[in-house]
Formats: C-alpha cells, structure tokens, sequence
C-alpha cells in the first residue's frame, strides 16, 4: 500500500473525508483485507491512546506554583507602568493639557513685555507701532507701523492694538487691550 | 495566601467575569481548579518537566493579561489550552529542536503491515495495569521527535482536525497526515514491544 493511500484511509479513519471519498475507502475496505486490516488497527490505536492519555502530576506545590504565577503577573504590570510613563503617546488627558500651556504663556510674557515698553524698539532689527483708534472719535485705521509694515488694526471703541515685526526673527505679534490697560 | 481550589459552587465563567473585573483572588481560584490539565499538556507537548512549569506558569500570566478577549466562544479551559499549546510551540521553534526522523521504506517488506502498525491490546478493567499503560504510552511518546509528537498530542489528545492543526503548525495538511500517520506506526511498534516484552516475562 503506497503513502498516499495509507493517508487517505487514516483520514477516512479520521472523518476527514468527504462523502464521496468517504465512499471509495468504504468500497476498498470491503474487498482488500490489508486496507481493512489497516483501518482496523488505526481505529484501534487511536481509541486506545485516547482512553490512556498520560497523567503528568505537577511537581511543584499549589502555593509555590501560584506564587510563580502572581509574581509575573506583577513584573508584567510594573513593565507597563514603566512603558506608559516613558511613552509621550500614552500620556493622559491631564498631562497632555500642560503641553500648550507653557507655549501659551511663554506668548503671553512676551505680549506683557511690549505692553510694558510699548515705544521701545523689540530689539536691534525690532519695530514697534502703537494706535488708539478708539480714544478718538475718528475711525481710521489705528496702527501705523513705524518702518514700513502694512498691519491693519480692528476698529472697536476703547481698543488699543500694539504691533510688534521682527524681521530678524521673521515674526509679527499683534497684541490687543483695552484702551485703559495701555 | 492558599490557594482556594474546592469551590465547586462557582463556575468558571463566573470566577472569570470577577476575574476579568481584576479579582486576583477568582483567578486564583481558576489556577487552582486547572493548574493540573495545564501543566500536562505543556508537558506532552515539550517533554521536559521544568520546562512544562515554566511554559505553564507564561500561559496563565498571558491568559490573565488577555483576559479582556476571552469572549466565552469556547470553555475557559480550552482557551487557555490553546495559549499553553502556542507557548510550547513558540518555545520549541525558538530552541529549534523540531527533529523530523525519516520515515523508513517498507516497501519490499512482507511483514510491513504488521510493523508499522501491530495491534494494540489492554485489559482496561485493571487499575494498575491502567496506570502502567499510561506511563508507556508517556515513554513511547518521549521517544517521538518533538514534531511528529506535538500532532499526535493535537490530534489524539485535543481532538483537533486536520485543519486546524495545521493552521497551529504553519504546515500543510498533507504533512499534517504524513507526521500523525508516522507518529501512529511508531506509536504501535513501542508499545507492541513492550507487550512482547510483558508476554515473554509472564511466561
């Protein structure tokens, strides 16, 4: 009996057969006494390994086994605790709040700073205009930049706008207050 | 802390639903109940009782890290079978000691049949004797190269179907047939051996 045969009928063995294949062992079986005997003993071994699968007692005992157990558990958890605290990603909602504060305030001193010295220049290439378009009764465009710099101001009653280019830093602050403030 | 393994009252899928709301002590109570089946079947599979231990000990630590996705499709102890099988599986593939022994040519042998697969007999109403069976089909198996056990234990012990088995095993099914009809013959021919051997002492 070739391989490919003693498979197909281990299979059939098995239930892995179609029916129709099923069928074509059925009829081997039936007129070849080697297939037969085959089938027969593969049944056979397999009902028996099944009845007797090994026992294999576990050769640690229940407290020392579990203690395994709890205290990966707990090298786990601390490796995620350690993961989750070097990831930025995983930061929470409460850490990733802080993130634009600082760039927000760090904006923010630097307004009160021109707020403070508003005929000041920013600096050696700095240019700095002030307006009041509101203390006045005219509606005029407010800010007039002091080097050439065309920047618009708002046109709200009691409004002060300070305008701050730094052409070396290739930056425009425009800073906005009531009219008391400045 | 003991392990409170005789709690008969609370089934496994309630001991994993507080289990899976973080009660360490229901896990506990799982381990307890099935420390046993586990640690067999890490040790079909890699013959080797510390190694078994280790392997064991990783599946329940995975099983309580992954609880979440056990959705109760099968019975807990299946799915935490399944983990332990893949364990060993990865274990041994990372240790490389899948040793495929040849198979050997019968072709031009008359007595083919009766070696490669001799009938097997036992008188199952004796105790003792049951016990004896078992530790020879254990030694017959250690004798198996680690691939053609791993299908045998698959097949025979997990009631796994061809497929599935060879979608555990990254193999074809037609190898899946070639190893577990192999792992069979060699199977029979140990243990027909030592029925010899029992015979030959008895008389």
């Amino acid at each position: 009996m070739n391989p490919d045969l003693e498979h197909r009928l281990q299979a059939w063995v098995d239930g892995e057969l179609d029916a129709s294949s099923a069928q074509e062992m059925e009829s081997l079986v039936a007129r070849d006494p080697e297939a037969r005997a085959l089938g027969d003993n593969l049944r056979l071994l397999r009902g028996f390994l099944q009845e007797h699968e090994p026992v294999r007692a576990l050769p640690e005992t229940q407290d020392f086994y579990w203690s395994g157990i709890r205290r990966g558990i707990e090298a786990e958890e601390r490796a995620d605790r350690g993961r989750e605290s070097s990831d930025p990603s995983r930061e929470t909602g409460g850490r990733a709040w802080w993130s634009w504060v600082w760039p927000a305030a760090a904006a923010a001193l630097v307004l009160v700073v021109i707020s403070l010295f508003p005929g000041r220049e920013g600096g050696t290439a700095g240019d700095l205009a002030t307006s009041s378009g509101a203390s006045s009764s005219a509606k005029a465009p407010a800010v007039v930049p002091v080097v050439g710099h065309e920047i618009e101001a708002p046109e709200a009653d009691g409004m002060e706008t300070v305008t701050f280019y730094s052409s070396q830093e290739s930056m425009t602050v425009v800073w906005l207050a009531h009219a008391d403030v400045l | 802390m003991s392990v409170p393994e005789h709690q008969p009252e609370i089934p496994d899928d309630a001991l994993v639903t507080l289990a899976k709301a973080g009660d360490m002590v229901a896990f506990e109570t799982l381990v307890g109940r099935h420390r046993e089946k586990i640690y067999a079947r890490a040790y079909s599979i890699v013959h080797n009782e510390q190694e078994a231990v280790d392997l064991s000990q990783e599946a329940w630590i995975k099983a309580w890290r992954r609880l979440a996705q056990f959705e109760g499709d099968s019975s807990f102890t299946t799915w935490l079978t399944r983990i332990t099988i893949n364990l060993c599986l990865d274990h041994l593939r990372r240790n490389q000691r899948h040793r495929v022994e040849p198979l050997p040519d019968s072709k031009d042998d008359p007595e083919a049949l009766d070696r490669i697969l001799p009938p097997v007999w036992v008188n199952p109403t004796e105790r003792m004797e049951r016990e004896e069976v078992r530790k020879r089909i254990d030694e017959a198996m250690a004798r198996l190269s680690e691939a053609h056990r791993t299908v045998l234990v698959l097949h025979e012990f997990e009631r796994m179907e061809y497929k599935h088995i060879a979608e555990t095993l990254g193999i074809s099914i037609g190898t899946v047939m070639s190893r577990l009809f192999y792992a069979r013959r060699r199977m029979a021919t140990l243990l027909a051996g030592w029925k010899r051997e029992s015979e030959e002492e008895e008389s």
